[in-house]
């Protein structure tokens, strides 16, 4: 090992390197992990967004001096035709507020001295049964969908703080809740509910859903289909979009599933996510194939020291296992201080974010599925010169000596 | 050139992992420029994106709200006309409705199909260049009088008419009627803005009146056509002038001010920027992400491929001590163990540019298959990826030979012929 000190700290700095490299991805791949599989606060399978459009008065079928309440009605008969339909378990009309979608306003509140916002949602009481909010003790989107019928409107518990437990919204005493117009706005607040992540990639979670005071304003309409009745849904809406859904000036002209939706608005974390494993395998390979064009000559030019080894009585086996240790022990060396440098990347928050940059159980996890991936591949690399270093013939090795 | 071929034929199994190495460097990185070279480089119908500024959302505030408070979206056509204007420094300015919008198409008395349609303005055509397999686009007439005419894709014909010569047919959309005036070729997803299925003048469907904020926010974005990539400070200033004197009118009768953040973005900031309207896009840290994984993609490599050279020249000490025996140099030994590895690495180069252009041709539908997109070859490869190859092979053989072959070169002559390394 020391004879080769020169070569083998070449060795050492690469697999610092590398080690770095594969760690970065690591702990890439374990934020965006963590975070897909917490609890998104929302279920959208078997959910549809209902697209309604107006006519405009260019169409022969427009009817001109339509009143507001005219156009309310004829939203109303709209989602209630969709609510007779067989498959439809629930439906509601709402305004930026659906899952996996940019429109968004927000809404500032004040505890105390202590300031908090989230997105602000308005929508019928049936939206939270359509996505399946849950309250905090466990409280059903029935439950919620009541609370919302009274009036009241739902604040997610991380409102003032996602990582203060004591400023959950459960906990917090109601009264003190207000905002600049409406000192007494801790009134309305119902129960408080499960956070609602805004992306499956997303952590941020925090809003208020507010009972909406006019369908004019919603933008919106979802149905949630009954378990197994999705097949033919859309195509059977579309078939009456412009009969049965045409009421007044309104028409449906698109169904589309939430499944769609939120592939459409992932495309680019899923791409990169795709685009990092492929880097990953690459960089791996390419290690594979370092190391062994590296052992290849090493192995090739330690032949003379392998056949007196064997001279001297070391069996295959000790030569192989001997290649094998060294290409370890020097992972072993480079390890400490490849880790930190990781601690280094994590303390300057150039790593990704989850509840922290240098996160030590994070940390300590990524840095063992490197060095185990790195064990992998200098294994896989010393392997082939390993198994021809100890198939040498001494007496034809040592023919020159 | 003999002797490098030789030296390659000696050691079969190196030769073909330093080659299949390189190789693959150059194909990932390659790869990596082609995903990021989609999102700006020029292709039709977005063939003038170096010369596009985009202002696609506004940023406004109001006296009386607190001072980080500001509603961001869309501008209303109103604001559009006093901002962008016969402005002097661009050679077109187009508006259109932000986001393409789902409506109902068919034909008269047949079952409607789902489309996306954009409404625009007239010069939206002359800024972006479709293919027109059939007619034309509206004119400035039809737009200015509301006349419902609209261009479809060459699928929405196929979908609605069963046929791409439809011009003169009417289609109607949301059941309203409207004339086919022309038929493009089908537009990638990618072409973010130029994408749609139709296209109508929004003056037909009232995007023109549509406007809150008092006024000044609407449904309406806006790309400016710039001469050349070098008047974008001349556009900038005049903007900036604009908007200063829409903002001094704009206090003066309703207390209500722009923030420009910066606008406009040029395409490399637009495709950088996040779905926020109210972010800036932060350019330098997406560019400080880029260059990270192209070093790390050069990086890596290199060090594998260094190592190897290294070990590969400590088998040839004897054949350099022989050769500064006769009187080379160790600058001319450096120099020609460079170039022997530059000839190494070119032809893994060539290697990884097949496999590239292999990817690009068989591969490039599915590369972007997540968004369900059209990518065709030519759109991924271009003359500067043939640059930025060549550069590639270029730097990764300095990394891994200069090293090296210096030291070897260096070492002692009798050391060399005996046979002993440092």
């Amino acid at each position: 090992m020391l004879n080769e000190w020169s070569s083998n700290l070449w060795i050492v700095i690469e697999f610092i390197i590398v080690s770095v490299v594969i760690w970065y991805i690591c702990d890439y791949f374990y934020v965006a992990y963590s975070v897909y599989n917490r609890p998104r606060g929302f279920d959208a399978d078997h959910c549809y967004l209902v697209t309604i459009q107006e006519l405009t008065d260019k169409s022969p079928d427009f009817i001109p001096d339509r009143s507001q309440d005219e156009m309310v009605q004829d939203r109303l008969t709209i989602i209630e035709r969709l609510r007779q339909m067989p498959e439809v378990e629930v439906a509601s009309y709402s305004a930026n507020s659906y899952p996996y979608n940019n429109n968004n306003g927000s809404f500032q509140a004040m505890y105390d001295s202590i300031g908090g916002y989230g997105i602000n949602r308005d929508a019928e009481p049936d939206f939270v049964r359509v996505f399946r909010y849950h309250g905090v003790n466990g409280e059903s989107p029935e439950q919620l969908a009541e609370e919302l019928r009274q009036g009241k409107c739902l604040m997610s518990e991380t409102f003032f703080s996602s990582r203060k437990p004591e400023l959950a919204v459960s906990r917090l005493d109601k009264s003190k809740i207000y905002t600049q117009n409406d000192s007494a706005f801790g009134e309305k607040i119902g129960t408080a509910v499960f956070p609602v992540r805004y992306s499956d990639y997303s952590t941020f979670n925090s809003f208020i859903l507010f009972p909406t005071s006019s369908l004019l304003w919603c933008n919106e309409l979802c149905i949630r289909v009954k378990d197994n009745m999705d097949k033919d849904i859309v195509e059977k809406i579309m078939k009456e979009g412009q009969n049965r859904f045409h009421v007044g000036n309104y028409i449906v002209t698109d169904v589309t599933s939430f499944d769609d939706i939120r592939e459409r608005y992932q495309t680019e974390e899923s791409e990169q996510l795709r685009n990092y494993s492929a880097g990953m395998a690459f960089l791996l390979f390419n290690i594979f194939l370092g190391l062994l064009g590296t052992f290849w000559f090493r192995t090739q030019q330690r032949v003379q020291e392998v056949a007196l080894r064997k001279v001297t009585g070391a069996t295959s086996g000790m030569v192989f296992s001997r290649l094998i240790s060294e290409g370890l022990l020097m992972l072993a060396i480079a390890t400490p201080f490849a880790v930190g440098l990781d601690i280094l990347i994590a303390h300057y928050e150039l790593n990704q974010y989850l509840d922290g940059y240098l996160v030590w159980n994070r940390l300590a996890i990524c840095a063992i599925v490197t060095v185990c991936l790195m064990a992998v591949m200098v294994i896989a690399g010393i392997l082939f010169p390993a198994m021809i270093a100890r198939k040498v013939q001494p007496a034809e090795a040592l023919k020159d000596e | 050139m003999k002797q490098i071929f030789n030296e390659l034929k000696q050691q079969p199994l190196i030769s073909t992992i330093t080659v299949v190495g390189t190789a693959l460097a150059i194909f990932l990185i390659m790869v990596v420029v082609m995903i990021q070279q989609v999102k700006i480089a020029d292709f039709a119908p977005e063939s003038n994106r170096s010369r596009m500024l985009h202002w696609k959302y506004g940023s406004i505030t109001h006296e009386s709200w607190a001072d980080d408070d500001s509603a961001n979206g869309a501008m209303s056509y109103k604001t559009i006309r006093e901002l962008f204007g016969d402005l002097e420094t661009v050679e077109t300015v187009t508006a259109y409705q932000v986001f393409s919008e789902t409506q109902s198409a068919a034909a008269k008395g047949e079952m409607s199909v789902s489309i996306k349609t954009r409404p625009t303005d007239a010069n939206f055509f002359k800024v972006f260049d479709y293919t027109f397999i059939e007619g034309a686009p509206f004119t400035e007439a039809d737009f200015r009088s509301a006349l419902p005419k609209a261009v479809i894709n060459e699928s929405t014909a196929r979908k609605v008419f069963k046929s791409t010569d439809v011009v003169g047919r009417e289609i109607l959309l949301n059941m309203t009627p409207f004339q086919v005036v022309g038929v493009v070729k089908d537009v990638s997803k990618l072409a973010s803005i130029a994408y749609a299925d139709v296209w109508i003048p929004f003056t037909t469907v009232g995007v023109d009146t549509q406007e809150w904020t008092n006024g000044h926010m609407g449904m309406l974005s806006v790309t400016l056509l710039a001469p050349s990539r070098s008047d974008f400070p001349k556009v900038r200033d005049e903007l900036a002038r604009r908007l200063a004197a829409l903002n001094t009118t704009m206090k003066e009768t309703d207390g209500y001010r722009f923030i420009s953040r910066n606008r406009p973005y040029d395409q490399e900031k637009q495709a950088t920027g996040t779905v926020w309207a109210n972010v800036e896009p932060d350019l330098q840290k997406a560019r400080r992400e880029k260059w990270i994984v192209y070093l790390i993609l050069i990086i890596v490599p290199a060090i594998n491929l260094s190592s190897m050279t290294r070990s590969r020249l400590r088998k040839r000490t004897a054949e350099i001590g022989v050769r500064r025996a006769f009187g080379a140099s160790s600058a001319q030994i450096t120099a020609a163990l460079v170039l022997e590895n530059l000839v190494v690495t070119l032809i893994a180069g060539a290697v990884g540019l097949l496999l590239c252009l292999l990817f690009a041709w068989l591969c490039a539908p599915y590369l972007w298959s997540t968004s369900g997109l059209k990518v065709n070859f030519s759109m991924i490869v271009r003359w500067s990826t043939f640059g930025w190859a060549l550069l590639f092979c270029f730097v990764l053989n300095l990394l891994c030979s200069l090293l090296p072959a210096w030291r070897s070169s260096r070492e002692s002559i009798v050391s060399s012929l005996s046979g002993v390394n440092r």
